[in-house]
């Protein structure tokens, strides 16, 4: 990734030397300069290179090498050194506040650009305001993730691979977030939304959770986004000749009020989230639950002694039966065809796999919330077909005449009786 | 601890990080487009960003508890959601056969006008 961003920044003759990782001349964490929004939307809309541009920007800043800007940060705010290792959980990091403010204000500061951004992209039918809204959506996004994905590395340490996929699926889901609320058109709505779900779904792999990714696949883009294509096909009118879609598609309702109140609750979303406090605490937490995760996972299979058995033949084909298994340690006593006792350490590659953990988890800690989710979905189809069989009442075209809309059956055709009705169905 | 297992630990928190500002995003998206919207298709189709958003929160936060609770109430709102999205559908065919609009200000009386 990294070389590619530098022959791109080097096409736009930006200074750099060869072989070196192209640091952009911005300030680094803890700095909001207003230069730093200017700089992306203008690098953005430079050119046709545009796009480009911006993929750049967004590698360069992810670049792992944090220990060569270093320097560069330290130079641009007197950032005191603990609070770059906050993985070392000094806790006198958490003192340093004063270097924490400018910090949160970046933040802040991206969520008001992703916010104007949106505003501007809901203006109905103008194109320029439109590209310029996107740009400083784009820009805003990019502050965002890029502070955000530094947040999670302890300064110091190795970024390892640039986190390629998690920006990319970020990136997808985002977008066809936006495209969701600010497409006129309802289909095309519903079709980014399948977007979403399926960015989302990459979203759950990476985070191991395999079974979910898939049930979300098929429950949402498979099953519920079908169920609202099908209702946009009964209830849309279709496009006026000249006009387009229907005005209430193309006018959104206090555009401005509601992106704030949105982004107020981002910004304090994000700042609960991504405050060098929070952060120090999911750290500490991932930290210390990685063993209980472990064990869990081994009490899992020992509560189904089957598959303990079948795991431990793989480990060795000689295995008749299980006397006792440990799960803090994965060790199991077995007995061999040979009748002599044998103890097996089981390794972390030989855990049940995710589908089955989320099973055993789904029986044996909520079995009441099983049941009510089947009662809530048994609710949903009685309520659905009684919805659906609400008859027309009798006389009601003669009423919609009067009303001066359009009536429900054809004219001439014994007058609306419910009789016709039946027929037409 | 071993370097690798290090930058391993820091892809795996980067990767909590990338999802939790996601999940934000989905919801601020779903919630302003909820508020915006008139089409009242749209609107449920915003629930459903939101839903998604909570689905995304529950799973990156279980990732970090190493506990599989987060996944298994993500099927609860896999579930919740299936069910909203026939009632929903439904009452909105019903209020379309009314009005012949999908406007959700035609109905800000909460009545029928005669």
């Amino acid at each position: 990734m990294l070389p590619r961003a530098e022959v791109v920044v080097r096409g736009r003759s930006v200074a750099g030397t060869l072989g070196q990782p192209y640091i952009p001349n911005l300030p680094r964490v803890g700095a909001c300069s207003p230069r730093e929004p200017e700089n992306t939307a203008v690098a953005a809309s430079g050119s046709r290179a545009g796009p480009l541009v911006f993929l750049a920007f967004l590698v360069s800043h992810m670049s792992p090498n944090l220990s060569s800007t270093a320097s560069h940060l330290s130079d641009a705010v007197a950032l005191p050194d603990p609070l770059l290792g906050h993985l070392s959980m000094l806790p006198t990091a958490l003192l340093e506040t004063a270097a924490v403010v400018p910090s949160a204000f970046l933040l802040t500061g991206a969520v008001a650009i992703c916010a104007v951004g949106l505003v501007l992209l809901m203006q109905p039918g103008q194109q320029s305001l439109r590209l310029g809204g996107t740009v400083l959506g784009l820009a805003g996004f990019a502050m965002l993730i890029v502070e955000v994905l530094k947040r999670a590395v302890p300064a110091g340490a190795d970024g390892g691979i640039p986190p390629v996929f998690p920006v990319v699926f970020g990136l997808l889901a985002v977008v066809g977030a936006v495209r969701v609320m600010t497409n006129p058109r309802p289909v095309f709505a519903a079709l980014y939304f399948m977007l979403v779900v399926l960015a989302g779904g990459g979203m759950f792999l990476l985070l191991d959770a395999e079974f979910m990714a898939f049930a979300l696949v098929i429950v949402y883009a498979g099953a519920i986004l079908i169920t609202y294509m099908f209702v946009l096909m009964l209830a849309q009118q279709s496009p006026v000749a000249g006009v387009g879609e229907a005005w209430y598609d193309r006018m959104p309702r206090e555009a401005i009020s509601g992106v704030i109140v949105g982004f107020v609750i981002l910004a304090t979303l994000s700042d609960a989230y991504f405050s060098p406090k929070a952060q120090i605490a999911r750290d500490t937490t991932m930290v210390e639950s990685a063993h209980a995760g472990t064990v869990a996972s081994w009490q899992r299979l020992a509560s189904m002694p089957k598959l303990l058995l079948e795991t431990a033949r793989v480990a060795n084909p000689a295995v008749v039966s299980i006397t006792s298994f440990d799960p803090e340690t994965g060790r199991l006593d077995a007995v061999l065809t040979s009748g002599a006792s044998e103890q097996i350490t089981l390794p972390p590659s030989m855990m049940p796999d995710n589908s089955r953990q989320v099973g055993v988890e789904l029986v044996s800690r909520f079995p009441a919330g099983l049941e009510i989710a089947g009662v809530v979905l048994l609710m949903a189809l009685f309520g659905a077909v009684i919805l659906a069989r609400k008859q027309i009442e009798l006389g009601e075209d003669e009423r919609r005449t009067i009303a001066g809309m359009r009536r429900l059956t054809v004219e001439g055709e014994a007058g609306g009786s419910s009789a016709t009705l039946g027929a037409n169905r | 601890m071993m370097p690798w297992t290090t930058s391993l630990a820091a892809t795996d928190a980067q990767t909590i990080n990338a999802a939790l500002l996601v999940s934000a995003l989905l919801f601020t998206c779903g919630l302003v487009g909820f508020l915006t919207r008139r089409n009242m298709i749209i609107m449920f189709l915003c629930t459903e960003l939101m839903f998604q958003a909570a689905a995304l929160a529950l799973i990156a936060f279980g990732k970090v508890h190493q506990d599989l609770s987060g996944q298994v109430f993500v099927i609860f709102i896999l579930t919740v959601a299936a069910a909203e999205a026939a009632l929903a559908l439904g009452l909105v065919v019903l209020l379309y056969r009314r009005r012949e609009t999908l406007d959700s200000e035609a109905w800000s009386e909460l009545r029928e006008t005669s």
